[in-house]
């Protein structure tokens, strides 16, 4: 506990117990079925949000590729259900250890490349791995996989006709990988990569192995990020290789812990808690338009992007620099 | 007294650009020894083959009886080569504490253990004051005494310190000698790399004097700075006018 309340102060501590607290009633606060499921997405995406940033936060290296881990946990519970009838409970953790494999095989090459380079590479993998769950036999092609029961209500299974119970318990998963994140943020592993990202001829100066340490958040990212694929499937009980491995979904993964925080604990929650209502909202509300949900979308990055490059948990200090310059402006 | 470093005909090459050739010398246990020589002599690239940056083309490099010359960067710290660069390589979007800390724990994963160190860095190098300060609000001065202590702080038994002096005014520049003496007080070997003449004849216990690559002579300060050969070097032929000055 100490560990992961020690360096708040009163003030924090109380504003997270709020939120805590309005998180747990908002299901029984909204009860149409699109708030509901607008909160289990926030839920799904904080945690790829908060997997993303490992790696791309604060280790600093870009991934555009992270569908590939978001469809592997995915067909992971999917497709071993398919053919083992195998409990998700095993097959979550299962997928998570796959993806981690995946990106300790994948990353050893691949982390050499830098910036811009890397960020390519791994667009480039994600799309190769979309081309190959849609031709393979095995996957099931574009059809997808179909993960419906006529067993619903099962906890063995996963499958609940009511939305909430999904909820709580991915509320539950996410409050653990936040917890985790948390307590590694004040632990060696991430201050290495806080410094590889800061500067890696520096970080090798200090001892630190900067190839060992950039896989090993590779690996915690990709196993985190299946960990929410897994979670959607299990929600959605079907998905296809064209919704799930798309580069838009790599580049919303990316902007959600971009627009709410890049390298910081809750920057990813924040940042998918707008994503989502500004995307669900918007899709609903000016879908018929056709594509202006996306113009509007993309004005809001461009203005974050612009005037808020440390994400929208940066916004109060902002204002506060702004404030005091202004006073200080008022005094001459 | 013990060699803790010894070079054997270190030879760098870049392509057809020859940066070192045939270098040797060697550091003696709690000595400091200067590394003088006009830009372009090759002195920093001869310290990152001794940290391991880069790999020498030939020659060996030996550690406190260890042969050294492949180890990459990160093993070198471990075992003991701290060192700092000559352009501030701080990590501007952590604090003071942070830049520090991620050196102490070079040796341990302990957090606690790894706060005493960095206190007792910080009091070491003069920046309690700055603990919390991002490093990239820090001005020159304070940037290469942050690379100072963030080195320090993985227990160095040799520090390789980059031109720590360039571009300091006269009394931070004193303050700074008075840093490196107290870090070879507690029985660091110093390499330091340094252009300030002043600085190199207080400081040393002898000076290594590079030219284009090559190793021109190693001695005292004295011997160093009255031999016609360096003067020349350094001023550009026919010197005697200035070096009687």
């Amino acid at each position: 506990m100490k560990a992961i309340f020690g360096d708040m102060n009163k003030k924090q501590v109380i504003l997270l117990v709020v939120l805590l607290a309005f998180a747990v009633i908002a299901p029984q606060i909204f009860t149409s079925l699109f708030v509901r499921n607008l909160l289990i997405l926030i839920v799904i995406w904080s945690i790829l949000g908060m997997g993303w940033n490992v790696m791309g936060g604060y280790c600093g290296q870009v991934s555009n590729g992270h569908s590939m881990y978001y469809g592997l946990g995915a067909y992971s519970v999917g497709l071993t259900l398919q053919y083992f009838k195998l409990s998700p409970w095993i097959a979550i953790p299962f997928g998570m250890c796959l993806a981690a494999c995946f990106a300790w095989v994948i990353g050893k090459p691949i982390l050499r490349l830098k910036g811009h380079a890397f960020a390519i590479c791994t667009m480039a993998l994600a799309e190769c791995m979309r081309y190959i769950c849609v031709n393979l036999k095995f996957t099931n092609g574009a059809k997808g996989v179909s993960m419906f029961n006529k067993s619903l209500n099962s906890v063995l299974y996963l499958q609940f006709k009511d939305s909430r119970i999904y909820y709580y318990l991915f509320l539950v998963i996410m409050l653990i990988v936040l917890a985790l994140i948390k307590v590694l943020s004040k632990r060696k592993f991430f201050y290495y990569l806080r410094t590889i990202r800061g500067n890696e001829d520096a970080a090798a100066s200090v001892g630190i192995d900067v190839s060992k340490y950039k896989i090993r958040a590779y690996m915690l990212s990709a196993a985190l990020v299946s960990l929410g694929g897994s979670l959607y499937a299990q929600y959605m009980l079907y998905f296809d290789p064209a919704s799930m491995m798309t580069l838009n979904v790599s580049m919303m993964i990316v902007l959600v812990a971009v627009m709410g925080g890049i390298g910081t604990v809750l920057g990813p929650i924040l940042g998918a808690v707008i994503i989502e209502c500004l995307s669900e909202y918007t899709r609903s509300f000016l879908g018929k338009f056709g594509g202006l949900d996306m113009v509007l979308y993309g004005v809001l990055v461009i203005i974050i992007v612009l005037f808020l490059p440390g994400g929208l948990l940066t916004l109060p200090s902002k204002i506060r620099d702004w404030r005091s310059r202004k006073n200080t402006g008022v005094a001459k | 007294m013990s060699k803790i470093l010894e070079l054997n005909a270190i030879t760098k090459k870049f392509g057809g650009l020859v940066a070192n050739e045939n270098v040797s010398f060697d550091v003696e246990e709690g000595e400091i020894v200067g590394v003088v020589g006009p830009n372009g002599a090759g002195k920093t690239t001869l310290f990152n083959s001794i940290s391991g940056a880069f790999l020498p083309t030939s020659g060996t490099i030996t550690f406190n009886g260890k042969d050294i010359t492949n180890l990459p960067a990160h093993e070198c710290a471990k075992i003991g080569i701290g060192r700092t660069f000559q352009i501030p390589q701080s990590l501007n979007e952590m604090t003071v504490w942070e830049n520090v800390i991620v050196g102490a724990l070079c040796h341990t994963s302990n957090m606690n253990e790894a706060m005493h160190k960095v206190n007792e860095v910080l009091e070491l190098c003069g920046m309690e004051k700055f603990r919390d300060m991002l490093a990239g609000k820090l001005n020159v001065a304070q940037k290469k005494r942050l690379e100072i202590a963030r080195a320090m702080a993985t227990d160095p038994k040799l520090l390789l310190l980059d031109e720590t002096m360039a571009g300091l005014t006269a009394t931070e520049r004193k303050e700074a000698v008075d840093l490196i003496h107290k870090i070879n007080s507690m029985g660091v070997a110093i390499l330091t790399i340094e252009h300030n003449m002043d600085v190199v004849m207080s400081v040393s216990n002898r000076v290594v004097v590079l030219v284009s690559g090559r190793l021109l002579m190693v001695g005292s300060p004295q011997e160093v700075v009255s031999n016609p050969e360096v003067i020349s070097a350094y001023l550009g032929g026919g010197s005697k006018d200035e070096s009687d000055e």
